[in-house]
């Protein structure tokens, strides 16, 4: 009897002994977004630095980095019902690869997406975002009003004095890109990754509503409010369906 | 006398899976739990990023005291040098041919091995990704010209190298091939533990120090579009750890092809990596070529000498200043107080870097 009772118990130590005290996992009522970015210049799929296009005034142009964030970003089940996620997105479309992953959004059907191109007032502040190297290199300085860069979009464009670089930098509060609302269809399921594209077209930064000419608006933006506030409005609509 | 028998067998049975059940397995790598390094605690400033350490070679205690011996120890070359001969601990390890006198022409000018655990890429064009393999390359001709034959047997000889080597990376018996994977491990280790965050800037960010008027002075030009130094040198670091042309030259031939000599593509001519400007003070010359002197020497390029290319940085053609920032002469001096700041002394006497033999 004591034997029995000694191996019934080193048998129950052995099989018990690594459980864990969590009871199960309550079943995930949400999934992951696993956001694509793909970038055109009009119907062309954009290429860095080797390819010329023409821009809106009429430069030949290629570009050479492409640095901006996204935050607000709102994705709408219907009209006014809507998922709001409020971590900042940083985004390098030169390096981009595999997807930025958005997790933790509830499941359901989704059909428009809205956000804001650069940071909202509670993420653009000084030292607000984590020490990355990126967010670290999309620093705006204290000196100049502190927080991040919006975006960084630079290149060169030929004109009849020859090549030119051009760095359109945004930042400032009162810069923030209002990006529209935008149809987007995607179903996320629970305990899955859904895969959402989004489509910008890279040609709206300089054109509608307001013409940008290199040469007439400047071919640096930063501290240059006029040029930032032409840029921050072409911002509002580059993202398609 | 069976029953005994299989009653014994069930009951050691069922100890040993008790015993077994949640044991982990120990012997990775051929490294015993006995034989395992001591994590090393990196120690930086908060406000700078996470260090980049390469899962096959972590920070330990072990490995950094041999990478800091191999560094000091001419053991490893068949010419009397070692890594210090070039790196030198009182000009914040930095490594000049003007200070060496050697050939010009095959030995660059490196910027100094301060805060290298936050490189991406090192030297001037980026031609090796990982800090881990850098230091091997230094056996070659060109520096130690070591007959590994006869390095081996020396370090096998030594009188604490072989216990080191295993302490630090479970290495029971040394091959040509683990003695220069694991020096180069070890003194790259070592090289991540000289970090520069404790100059009189840092002290100013941890409101711990003022500045003078004329280091205020110049903190406004370079971080605004006046100076604008911290597109390429901002953040913490006071690097953004990428590839620039500055409009040094523009006929790109030998070294001065910057980035193309690893990419092959035409706009990469010209583009070397924007070095970090901690201890810029003691680090003169300057230039992947060291070809200006001074500070002074290095704001006038930027201040008047910039030579327009196709691969010129679209940051240094702004208008009215594409040919430089037009800065007067009290102004580059205000910038060069502000450069200044930047020195962090404590590294040019901290025993912990200092030759340990």
């Amino acid at each position: 009897m004591r034997f029995l009772f000694l191996t019934f118990l080193c048998l129950n130590i052995a099989f018990t002994a690594c459980k864990k005290d969590d009871p199960d996992p309550p079943i995930a009522q949400t999934g992951n977004i696993n956001l694509k970015i793909e970038y055109y210049f009009d119907a062309q799929p954009l290429t860095f630095i080797t390819k010329n296009y023409t821009v809106a005034a009429g430069y030949e142009t290629s570009f050479s980095r492409f640095e901006y964030y996204i935050s607000g970003l709102k994705f709408y089940r219907s009209d006014s019902a809507f998922h709001a996620y409020n971590i900042p997105v940083y985004a390098d479309a030169q390096n981009y690869t595999s997807g930025i992953l958005l997790k933790d959004i509830p499941a359901g059907k989704y059909f428009s997406t809205k956000l804001y191109i650069g940071l909202d007032a509670e993420h653009n502040k000084s030292n607000s975002l984590p020490n990355t190297p990126e967010n670290i290199n999309m620093e705006w300085p204290d000196a100049m009003g502190g927080g991040y860069h919006f975006l960084k979009l630079e290149g060169q464009f030929k004109d009849s004095s020859g090549t030119n670089g051009f760095a359109m930098h945004l930042g400032r509060s009162e810069n923030l890109v209002n990006h529209q609302r935008f149809e987007n269809s995607f179903e996320i399921k629970a305990g899955e990754t859904t895969t959402v594209i989004l489509k910008m077209n890279v040609a709206e930064w300089f054109k509608n509503p307001a013409l940008y000419d290199f040469n007439k608006d400047g071919l640096y933006s930063m501290s240059n409010m006029v040029a930032m506030k032409k840029i921050s409005q072409n911002g509002a609509d580059v993202f398609t369906k | 006398m069976k029953s005994i028998f299989y009653k014994y067998l069930i009951f050691t049975f069922s100890l040993a899976l008790v015993f077994s059940g949640c044991k982990k397995d120990h012997n990775n790598n051929n490294i015993t739990v006995e034989e395992k390094p001591t994590p090393y605690k990196l120690k930086y400033a908060p406000y700078f990023p996470e260090p980049i350490i390469m899962p096959e070679n972590p920070l330990t205690e072990e490995g950094v005291k041999l990478g800091r011996m191999l560094f000091h120890d001419k053991i490893l070359s068949s010419n009397g040098r070692a890594c210090v001969t070039c790196h030198h601990q009182d000009k914040s390890f930095i490594f000049s041919n003007k200070i060496l006198g050697l050939n010009k022409d095959i030995y660059a000018n490196i910027p100094p091995l301060i805060n290298l655990a936050w490189n991406p890429d090192f030297g001037w064009i980026g031609s090796e990704h990982k800090l881990d393999l850098v230091p091997a390359t230094d056996f070659g001709p060109l520096f130690f010209n070591s007959n590994m034959d006869t390095v081996l047997a020396r370090v096998k000889r030594h009188a604490q190298y072989p216990a080191l080597f295993k302490k630090a990376f479970g290495v029971k018996e040394l091959t040509i091939a683990t003695l220069e994977e694991k020096t180069s491990y070890a003194i790259a280790q070592y090289l991540r533990t000289i970090i520069a965050d404790e100059s009189k800037f840092d002290l100013y960010l941890g409101a711990k120090a003022k500045l003078t008027d004329a280091e205020e002075r110049g903190m406004m030009i370079f971080f605004s579009e006046k100076g604008d130094c911290f597109h390429c040198h901002g953040g913490p670091l006071l690097t953004d750890n990428k590839f620039h042309n500055i409009g040094l030259d523009n006929v790109f031939e030998g070294s001065n092809l910057g980035l193309f000599t690893v990419t092959g593509k035409e706009y990469d001519k010209g583009k070397f990596s924007a070095p970090t400007l901690r201890n810029i003070a003691l680090t003169a010359p300057y230039m992947h070529d060291g070809r200006f002197e001074t500070l002074e020497d290095v704001i006038q390029h930027y201040n008047k000498g910039v030579k327009k290319s196709a691969t010129l940085d679209p940051i240094m053609t702004k208008p009215g200043k594409e040919t430089g920032l037009n800065l007067t002469s009290q102004e580059v001096q205000d910038l060069i107080s502000f450069l200044q700041t930047f020195t962090d002394h404590t590294i040019l006497t901290n025993p912990d870097f200092s030759n340990p033999l």
